[in-house]
């Protein structure tokens, strides 16, 4: 267990490292903050555009952050850093958890630090926002799970170029396909509650701890599914 | 088969069958918790649906405001940008709002479907204005077109008019205009019964079935059952018994309304026989037709005889002015 936590941290220290990543981050909250300059462009409904702009900039840093994952693998297995780590019987599932671990820590601590400033500027310009915000951000930083998992599974045997754009189609697919309720085993639609936040619906706690045990069944069938090809894999 | 990859299988297979059950469970939560979503259509926009309905809606309104004149073509783009935006964000009041207003003019039934849609959401369905939109969208079509069928289009004026009626928060003057459209259908339907006669009518039968549904308990509580019944609303009552008085004396339909609407609507107010005219305490005479009136509010002392103000003894001299309410 402690390699997975070693492979993880070294993650997380390098990827929290870049200084671009604050860059960004400061950037999109600068761009919440400046949609209240829309209000008689949107006539009046700025309030709607700072709730959607804030709950799209987070769901893109989080798609951005877990995409990471995709440059990173393919490049550290053609190097042969870990190659010391991937020989040892338990190593290879070990390496692909505490990259997921890693890369998860990243997403959430990121869209956490978005939705905060988000929900900052929107207390200052609209007085305090309704549960149902603070509920969809939640729901927005856990779904960086299982984003995390399914670049996981790409980058774990297809090189970089290829695993970030499946990945990204993946994602977006995976968005876009409620209208197959149920149907799909990697279903993101259900992390989306950005209209029911600004609609003020009432969003159950029971729904987030669900959201919760979704997001972790999910990481959790695909990082069995990617070990079993992983382990497969013939890396020198 | 390792024992591992044994192991491996069976965690799949436990993860992917009580995700499936979480799953399912949170997309019946969903529809539960925001029954529009079930409306949204299902482009390929990730979850960013909302947002590109503000995009969108920033670009309808550039659109609308472009337009110089608006023709029944430019009216059709309009309507399928805003079901494009309304697609997206079904609960979008302001897009059932302005284009409604912009497609009422060229292509009224494409206001009105747009309303309808809007009727139709779980977000917007209590919301009075989209009903008395589309009561006005069909009412102003038989001013302006005159090969329109006007009683169909009167009636189906009434019929949203008395749905906004319903919603809460709607406001009191529309009642004026409900009951303003039911006369002009009344009058459509047998040009004999004079407009003013038939909204007296029609008055009379709002306020009876109004009545009615306090003493079943549906608005007020016992006490005042007309306190529904807002007081400019009850003005504009009163001059049109007055009306009905100058403009059509002969009337017997009008006749026995008035005469009934003063004695229970207006009970508690003193008017002139002839004018039907509200007068005041002391007065001797009508100021607006000049005939006498009945007087009422003076003090019975014969030192004092000057106007009281209605409370218990009067405020010159201290006589008792409801003595027979006092004994029981
Ligand atoms: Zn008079
Ligand atoms: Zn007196």
């Amino acid at each position: 267990m402690d390699e997975t936590f070693a492979i993880a941290s070294s993650l997380w220290k390098r990827l929290l490292g870049v200084r671009v990543v604050y860059f960004l981050t400061i950037c999109a909250v600068s761009l919440i903050a400046i949609t209240n300059m829309y209000d008689i462009l949107m006539i009046g409904e700025s309030r709607a555009l700072m709730v959607d702009t804030g709950m799209m900039l987070t769901t893109i840093a989080a798609m951005l952050t877990v995409i990471s994952l995709a440059f990173d693998i393919p490049k550290e297995l053609q190097s042969g850093i870990a190659s010391v780590l991937l020989a040892k019987p338990l190593g290879r599932t070990h390496y692909l958890m505490g990259k997921l671990i890693g890369v998860s820590w990243v997403g959430i601590f990121i869209t956490s630090l978005i939705s905060i400033g988000f929900v900052v500027i929107y207390s200052m310009s609209h007085g305090a926002p309704p549960a149902g915000l603070v509920k969809a951000l939640f729901l927005i930083v856990i779904s960086v799970i299982p984003m995390a998992s399914i670049v996981l599974f790409f980058s774990s045997f297809l090189n970089e170029a290829v695993a970030a754009t499946i990945s990204t189609v993946f994602i977006w697919v995976g968005y876009s396909l409620a209208s197959l309720n149920g149907v799909t085993l990697f279903d993101l639609s259900l992390f989306s509650m950005g209209a029911e936040a600004f609609y003020n619906y009432e969003i159950p706690p029971s729904y987030l701890l669900k959201g919760v045990v979704s997001a972790l069944l999910t990481a959790i069938s695909i990082v069995c599914v990617t070990s079993f090809i992983f382990n497969k894999r013939d890396l020198q | 088969m390792k024992k591992s990859d044994i192991i491996k299988l069976l965690i799949l297979i436990i993860a992917v069958s009580l995700n499936v059950k979480t799953m399912k469970s949170m997309h019946a939560n969903q529809a539960e918790i925001n029954p529009d979503r079930a409306k949204i259509s299902g482009k390929p926009v990730a979850s960013f649906h909302k947002f590109w309905a503000d995009v969108k809606w920033m670009m309808f309104i550039q659109h609308m405001g472009s337009i110089d004149l608006t023709t029944e073509s430019n009216s059709k783009d309009l309507y399928q940008e805003a079901k494009d935006i309304l697609d997206l964000d079904p609960g979008f009041y302001k897009v059932y709002e302005l284009s409604a207003l912009m497609l009422s003019a060229k292509t009224p039934d494409l206001a009105i479907d747009l309303l309808k849609r809007g009727q139709e959401t779980h977000q917007n369905k209590n919301d009075w204005r989209l009903y008395s939109m589309a009561g006005n969208i069909r009412h102003q079509e038989t001013f302006f077109n005159k090969k329109v069928n006007k009683r169909e289009k009167l009636r189906e004026a009434i019929g949203f008019y008395r749905l906004a009626l319903k919603k809460p928060g709607v406001m009191p003057v529309l009642e004026k205009t409900y009951i303003k459209t039911r006369a002009q259908e009344a009058h459509e339907a047998n040009n004999d019964v004079p407009l003013v006669i038939a909204e007296l009518l029609e008055w009379d039968k709002y306020v009876n079935t109004k009545m009615a549904g306090s003493e079943y308990g549906m608005e007020g509580e016992g006490g005042d059952m007309f306190l529904s019944l807002e007081e400019n609303t009850k003005k504009d009552i009163l001059s049109l018994i007055q009306r009905v008085k100058r403009e059509h004396q002969n009337n017997l339909a009008g006749k026995k309304t008035s005469k009934a609407m003063l004695a229970s609507l207006f009970k508690g107010i003193h008017t002139c026989n002839s004018c039907y005219n509200e007068y005041g305490a002391g007065h001797k005479f009508c100021t607006d037709c000049s005939k006498p009136v009945k007087v009422y509010g003076i003090c019975p002392n014969s030192q004092c005889r000057k106007t009281h103000s209605n409370g218990k003894f009067c405020e010159h001299c201290g006589t008792n002015v409801k003595p027979k309410k006092k004994k029981k």
